[in-house]
């Protein structure tokens, strides 16, 4: 992998949040990165710390929460080590993130039509409000948007959760990003309406060369659009690779377990469902060793104490876990 | 197996905010069957109105027409719920909302035979929450918990130990593990088999996730805009579903196989970005691009079109 | 539950001025048991500076304060308590009544409510003392109707926002009657909001309590109460200014008391209820 192609770098990254009941570790190492015109999809359940790594990305975190380590290289810059002002000017322009529940996420006594040009002229007050609504009308009709002109007038609430979603991504694409972060964009639509904004997304990687970060909890939206995928569990990211590797030749317990607990449509029911044995973990107390020992089958001494190193599985190929060898997969 | 349930011509209309417009049919002239020991799977996307029907299957909404017939007995002639309630019950979707936050796990899943004083006896009560907590697979320490110190999971169990304590013969599933992670999910599918097989429960499997769907069900139905528009056994759908609805359904839902899913967008069924549902006609006649004038005037019925293989439209 | 005490416990504001509103209540009620004199007592120094025989002087008929201060307290804070409570009891009732059942039941309930609050509940007092007969306390029964409508409102809305619950609706389906619903999970899920209010209601109550003494409606002489002291040691401010300030002190601090502890009981919830 030539080191031109990669414009996003995550090494290490640690962060926790102060609550009263504790300090929660939600995120104790997370390594990953997103090529040029590539997607990379961070999967796992609720509680492995895929948001809050894409918002601590964006120094999007709440007051409570800190960075601890890690480093963020977008384009040569520490993201992690930036202030809130060159943030600041990095958000929407070159980064930009879209949200699960679009028709929260727009303000509801705005127009479409000022929401868009005020995202436009915030980042360059020297468009014209003419040349920002053209603009404007031009990017919703790349989102496919049927009417653009008609949309520019509505409001939030008379548009459906797919049609506010196409607006989002289209108020994040309008200042030419190079990276979309997209935290769980299809989670809260209708499979029929998620088929379309993937598509969209596709659509995008494949003629505008955009970079995407992908977040989400389903395995079928990183088959089909993810090219390199990164799961986490417990705030560790488990296992990092190519999609093909991930769901042909997973090597993580985690992965294996996950991909077979997976309903799929042809499953006519006569077997049980495999189904991961226990229960979540407490992100406040965690475990010394491996944070999936608990529930995991191949499960030795050494998980439960000494904490996994990265073992390198080769082209990219990056498993967290005591039973794999060099070279080869943990065998169940 | 005989017929526990039979649903008639049931209709559930709202009335709309803005004044003028007709009210709203939720369900709209659904008739179905359900037999001992079946799951019929109910599959729709939102807005289509299977949540509604369950709640009014068992009269939680009150339906505006039609027959629910349960072992004969149509329900919707009866004044007073109270006695066939224990015979139907509901779980509902979120798990942490459908838990009285204020109460203990054990006044939660005892609920049900304290209101109808089924055990009237205190240690009588405290052993049918412990088998019960054992049937669900909870351990018995979690007896004095709040829902709030439980996971999702966990919290999903209460709610089906709740439902069994009064001797169910039919549940309701709405939406059960939806709100649920995947390593969850196929835990509470599974549990729901078994209870299934060991109390020979029938439960109407209300999901918008097909693959879950088709997994627990025999014999799934296809709902749009409050209306059944295709009904056959589940793996019969999966692989030869006629409607157009149904098909585009199918290909939306993203396989976990990169080889499998990589096509370029195009060819569907029909178009999504759609408007309201037409009132007069199919309601699927706005976004099919197969429609015709036949189908805009006038609503298509469920005709059998194989073998226990139904579907309500004019160009199959 | 278990969360709440806990975090109440963990509030130290809280906690002292729950501690500070018990050793009032202990004192007022403790204190003329084992005094040496009655509040009604007359002896022969009037207007005596503290001493070791009088801890808090005389007042101007030589009656000794302390004593009246006491006994006051006791007059005014079982007034502050009771009218606190009744509102309670009945605001919450008629609360869950609208919130549960809705229809015209609510409307008809809630537009008298608000016919009820628009009238001054120091009028309202003033008014029922005059009807029922003067000076026997019956002033206490209008400043507890005049604080029903917060109850009302703040019990029905809650109670409108429960029933909406998924719980709810699984009690139905379980076959529980309305009563029976209510009573099981209404009202333990309205109850901690009721007791936010019931110390505002209380703190109000006194409020009026006091001002009706002041201004001399209410409770009769010799029977002292904190307004009514305060009204008899202003004019002497200049001399015995102690005469004016401890009851004055007295008021202000279990008000005082009693918003923070409703603030300790609105926070012990809030922490049990939200989650990281």
């Amino acid at each position: 992998m030539n080191g031109q192609d990669i414009l996003l770098d995550v090494t290490g990254l640690r962060l926790s949040f102060r609550t009263p009941r504790g300090t929660v570790q939600a995120v104790s190492n997370a390594s990953f990165q997103v090529l040029r015109g590539e997607v990379t999809g961070i999967v796992g359940e609720s509680g492995s710390g895929k948001s809050v790594t894409a918002c601590a990305l964006l120094g999007l975190l709440a007051r409570n929460g800190t960075v601890e380590a890690g480093t963020a290289l977008f384009d040569g810059r520490d993201l992690l080590a930036l202030g809130e002002k060159d943030l600041r000017k990095l958000r929407g322009s070159e980064i930009s993130m879209i949200f699960q529940d679009p028709m929260t996420a727009l303000d509801p006594v705005f127009t479409i039509g000022s929401f868009l040009t005020e995202v436009l002229r915030s980042h360059d007050p020297a468009v014209s409000r003419r040349e920002a609504w053209s603009r404007s009308v031009q990017m919703l009709a790349g989102m496919g948007i049927r009417d653009p002109e008609d949309v520019m007038h509505c409001y939030p609430d008379s548009l459906s959760g797919g049609m506010c979603q196409r607006v989002m991504i289209a108020a994040a694409l309008l200042c030419g990003p190079k990276l979309l972060i997209a935290d769980e964009p299809t989670t809260a639509l209708d499979v029929t309406i998620q088929e379309e904004i993937l598509s969209l997304l596709q659509q995008l990687k494949e003629e505008n060369g955009m970079s995407i970060l992908f977040i989400t909890h389903d395995f079928g939206v990183v088959a089909r659009l993810c090219d390199r995928v990164a799961v986490m569990y417990g705030g560790f990211v488990m296992e990092y690779g190519s999609v093909e590797q991930i769901f042909y030749d997973a090597a993580h317990p985690y992965t294996q377990a996950l991909l077979r607990a997976i309903p799929r449509p042809e499953d006519d029911g006569a077997e049980p469902m495999a189904a991961l044995q226990g229960d979540p973990i407490d992100l406040i107390h965690l475990p010394e060793g491996c944070v999936f020992a608990p529930r995991c089958s191949l499960c030795c001494e050494d998980c439960l104490h000494i904490r996994p190193a990265a073992a390198d599985l080769g082209s990219g190929h990056v498993a967290v876990c005591h039973r794999i060898r060099e070279g080869g997969a943990a065998h169940v | 197996m005989s017929e526990l349930l039979s649903v008639e011509h049931l209709v559930k209309t709202f009335p709309t905010k803005r004044r003028g417009n007709p009210p709203v049919a939720a369900v709209n002239d659904v008739s179905f069957t359900v037999e001992e020991g079946e799951t019929l799977g109910l599959v729709g996307e939102s807005g289509c109105g299977k949540t509604t029907l369950g709640r009014s299957v068992l009269r939680l909404t009150e339906p505006d027409s039609g027959r629910i017939l349960y072992r004969g007995d149509d329900l919707m002639k009866m004044r007073d719920m109270r006695q066939i309630r224990q015979k139907l019950q509901i779980v509902f979707q979120n798990p942490s909302g459908s838990l009285d936050p204020r109460m203990h796990v054990r006044d939660t899943i005892s609920e049900g035979p304290r209101i109808h004083r089924m055990n009237i006896s205190k240690q009588e009560v405290r052993e049918l929450v412990d088998r019960l907590m054992h049937e669900v697979g909870l351990g018995s320490e979690y007896a004095g918990c709040y829902p709030s110190e439980l996971s999702g999971g966990q919290q999903q169990r209460v709610s089906i130990a709740r439902a069994l304590a009064v001797d169910p013969e039919f549940i309701v599933c709405d939406e059960v593990v939806s709100a649920l992670d995947l390593s969850y999910q196929s835990q509470i599918i599974n549990l729901l088999e078994r209870l299934q097989a060991e109390r020979k429960l029938s439960y109407l499997f209300i999901s918008h996730d097909l693959a879950v769907v088709r997994h627990i069900s025999r014999r799934i139905a296809v709902m749009y805009s409050g209306r059944f528009v295709e009904v056959a056994d589940a793996g019969e759908l999966i692989s030869h579903a006629v409607h157009p609805y149904t098909r585009m359904l199918l290909r939306s839902v993203p396989v976990p196989d990169p080889r499998i899913c990589r096509r370029t967008a195009g060819d569907s069924e029909g178009s999504t970005s759609a408007g309201q549902p037409s009132q007069t006609g199919c309601p699927f006649a706005g976004r099919c691009r197969r429609a015709e004038a036949a189908c805009r005037s006038e609503v298509p019925s469920l005709r059998e079109l194989a073998p226990g293989h139904f579907a309500a439209c004019f160009l199959v | 539950m278990k969360h709440n005490r806990r975090s109440f416990f963990r509030n130290p504001i809280a906690i002292t001025a729950l501690l500070i509103l018990v050793a009032i209540i202990l004192f007022c009620f403790i204190y003329p048991l084992i005094s040496s004199f009655e509040y009604w007592q007359i002896t022969g120094d009037r207007l005596q500076p503290p001493s070791p025989e009088h801890p808090l002087g005389t007042d101007k008929l030589g009656r000794d304060f302390m004593t009246r201060i006491a006994f006051g307290g006791r007059i005014t804070l079982s007034v502050a308590f009771f009218s606190g409570l009744i509102a309670a009891v009945v605001g919450t009732a008629i609360g869950i009544l609208c919130g549960y059942v809705g229809g015209s039941t609510d409307s008809v309930v809630m537009r008298l409510i608000d016919a009820l609050s628009s009238v001054p509940s120091l009028l309202l007092a003033i008014v029922l003392d005059y009807m029922l007969g003067m000076g026997r306390g019956y002033f206490l029964y209008g400043i507890a109707i005049a604080g029903i409508p917060p109850f009302a409102r703040l019990v029905r809305s809650a109670t409108l926002q429960i029933s909406g619950s998924a719980y709810i609706e699984s009690s139905r389906a379980l076959g529980a009657r309305p009563l029976c619903v209510i009573r099981e999970h209404v009202v333990r899920n309205v109850l901690p909001l009721a007791a936010i209010q019931v110390t505002t209601s209380m703190a109000d109550a006194l409020t009026i309590c006091t001002i009706l003494g002041y201004i001399g409606v209410g409770i009769n002489p010799p029977t002292p109460e904190w307004g009514a002291l305060f009204d008899s040691g202003k004019e002497l401010l200049r001399t015995s200014s102690h005469l004016a300030i401890i009851p004055a002190a007295a008021i202000i601090l279990c008000i005082i008391c009693l918003y923070l502890l409703g603030n300790g009981i609105r926070d012990s919830l809030s922490s049990s209820g939200g989650d990281v």
